[in-house]
């Protein structure tokens, strides 16, 4: 059963409250305002000077027990959600293989499932290792963008893009944080840039609280247990507004999700599920035997949702 | 929605049932899409590659969504759903900022799962095998596209293969056909892969190689895929058909990785090859 042996994040030190980003991000005062006041937003967790490279660096270096595991580590994968990110045939995550001593593991990037892909990595890194004939071996999850073009800064009137990185070893089996279930929606009708099509941005607003609120009840059912086992839900960042409304929606106690990172990093792409889960367990909010879901949404579209073990 | 609990080990039932492959002429409208250049100049901006203004005014590229889903329907009819729907590519599309393979999912019965594979060089296709083969375990049918096209509007930093055409490769996989199995052998360095590739290849079987991994290890191959197509070609030669067992075979240097991949078209197959004015080929195994 895929297991989270060790989940470990970064923020980078800078925090830029919104109005320092409207020229870089182009946004306007009215944008700001709605962010700040509607969807909670405050400030954005950004690496200005650094590299891709160095944010999935700056992640893996806080995993405490890969040092003296590599020779375990046989998968390597980058979650992604921008479908390209860096010139070919540039490879930061070969890059940081080597840095790692893990040279030796398959190395490749999971994508086109947008902010949702995090979740998409845990279940293909879980595949490689039930189907791997080594009971000890380890993948590793890595994710974090940069904010580097327009379609990687905004969705409009919905969430600011930040660059918070994360890393995940994941075994085949553990006694932590173990996986239940999976649910995913592809929706491909929903193909097109939010920024430029107000119409599409409009329909995608209006299905999502449906088609999210389908994986994750979707998910809880598939796990084999109800809403009211939940102990914590473990969202992606995009905003506060959306998962208050999303939580009514499906009868679950706002105060359970965790929202803690949305006013302070900005929406990580695919690395916001593993960012609260950290904040999360650094908080004490998850005992053992706890069931928690994690959700997430990607433009494109894609809307997923898996139950954990802790 | 696709649903599932914690994966268990591949049962080893990924079969080929039909193999696809086109070369496209032409180029995609994105090729002349204004929001290409700026996308283009925001992503080379921190490495300081020069963008290439001879083909971005010429508008050149192809979409990889465009080039898979002209080969759908000769892959799956309407009535026949697909659960699982993966892309794989080295270099990256035209449509910079597209989820491509979540398109397509739309464009194909079943509306699949889907997802892209790729900063692996020639590995992803291979990869996307392994997957495929995974989630057949408990999905029905599943679709690989091997894709590439040719423009790059920048210079790139590194030596790296660029194709000279647009190709797309559709694999279909079921529980049912000529059984496909993949394996990757990684840490190879160039010194070892000659020993290596020959204790995993039997002497006797039939290999298609890539012009790269030929070139690495002579007198290997029975078929050296076109040098033009460095990540579709060896697809594109197993889409031309055969009537016994081949191995596909791939090195990626940057990786150390060494792919095979196993066809047993010797059994139950029928193989048509059907080859136009424009380099186009097809073979169905039923």
């Amino acid at each position: 059963m895929t297991a989270l042996r060790e989940v470990a994040a970064y923020l980078p030190p800078d925090r830029v409250p919104l109005e320092d980003l409207a020229e870089r991000f182009a946004m306007t005062d009215r944008q700001i305002r709605l962010f700040r006041r509607f969807h909670g937003l405050d400030r954005i967790c950004l690496d200005s000077a650094g590299t891709l490279l160095d944010l999935l660096v700056a992640a893996t270096d806080r995993l405490e027990t890969l040092r003296g595991n590599e020779h375990r580590v046989k998968y390597v994968l980058y979650a992604r959600g921008m479908p390209v990110a860096v010139p070919y045939p540039h490879n930061p995550l070969r890059e940081l293989c080597v840095k790692l001593g893990l040279g030796h593991a398959l190395t490749f990037t999971v994508t086109h499932q947008a902010c949702a892909t995090g979740l998409l990595a845990l279940d293909v890194a879980g595949r490689l290792l039930a189907s791997d004939p080594d009971p000890e071996a380890l993948a590793l999850v890595v994710s974090g963008e940069k904010t580097f073009t327009p379609d990687a800064m905004l969705v409009p009137e919905t969430a600011v893009f930040g660059e918070g990185a994360a890393a995940a070893l994941v075994g085949a089996t553990g006694p932590n944080d173990r996986m239940l279930s999976y649910a995913t929606s592809v929706r491909g009708d929903f193909d097109g840039r939010l920024i430029i099509d107000p119409e599409l941005a409009l329909r995608f607003q209006h299905e999502y609280p449906e088609l999210l609120a389908g994986v994750l009840l979707t998910a809880v059912e598939q796990a084999g247990i109800t809403l009211d086992d939940i102990a914590l839900l473990v969202p992606h960042n995009v905003n506060s507004v959306s998962w208050r409304r999303l939580a009514k929606r499906i009868g679950y106690p706002v105060e359970r999700v965790v929202l803690d990172n949305v006013p302070v990093t900005g929406h990580s792409f695919a690395a916001d599920p593993f960012l609260n889960y950290r904040t999360a367990l650094d908080q004490g909010r998850l005992r053992p035997g706890d069931r928690y879901l994690v959700g997430a949404a990607g433009l494109g579209a894609t809307f997923s949702a898996m139950v954990f073990e802790h | 929605m696709f649903t599932g609990g914690p994966p268990t080990a591949a049962g080893g039932r990924a079969r080929l049932v039909s193999a696809r492959a086109k070369v496209f002429d032409g180029t995609s409208p994105t090729a002349l899409d204004p929001a290409l250049r700026p996308f283009l100049a925001d992503l080379v901006r921190p490495y300081g590659n020069a963008l290439r203004e001879d083909l971005l005014t010429e508008g050149v590229g192809h979409s990889f969504g465009e080039m898979a889903e002209e080969l759908l329907p000769s892959v799956v009819g309407p009535d026949e759903p697909v659960d699982l729907l993966l892309l794989a590519f080295a270099m990256h599309d035209l449509r910079l900022g597209r989820a491509t393979a979540c398109y397509l999912s739309d464009r194909c019965p079943g509306r699949p799962m889907a997802f892209a594979v790729c900063d692996q060089g020639a590995g992803a296709a291979f990869t996307a095998l392994r997957l495929a083969e995974s989630y057949l375990t408990t999905c029905q049918r599943a679709l690989v596209f091997v894709v590439e096209q040719s423009a790059l509007h920048y210079e790139p930093l590194g030596p790296a293969p660029i194709p000279d055409r647009h190709t797309a490769v559709a694999l279909r996989l079921e529980n049912h056909g000529s059984p496909i199995t993949t394996v990757q052998h990684t840490g190879v360095d160039s010194l070892r892969l000659p020993e290596l590739f020959r204790a995993a290849v039997p002497g006797s079987t039939r290999v298609i190689a890539s012009a790269r991994l030929a070139g690495l290890v002579p007198g290997i191959a029975d078929v050296v895929a076109d040098p033009g197509q460095p990540y579709t070609g060896i697809w594109c030669e197993l889409a031309k058909g055969h009537d016994e067992p081949v191995v596909l075979a791939d090195y990626e240097p940057a990786h150390g990785l060494l792919c095979l991949s196993t066809v047993d078209m010797s059994a139950d197959v029928r193989v048509s090859v059907e080859e136009s004015a424009v380099d186009t080929w097809s073979a169905a195994v039923a």
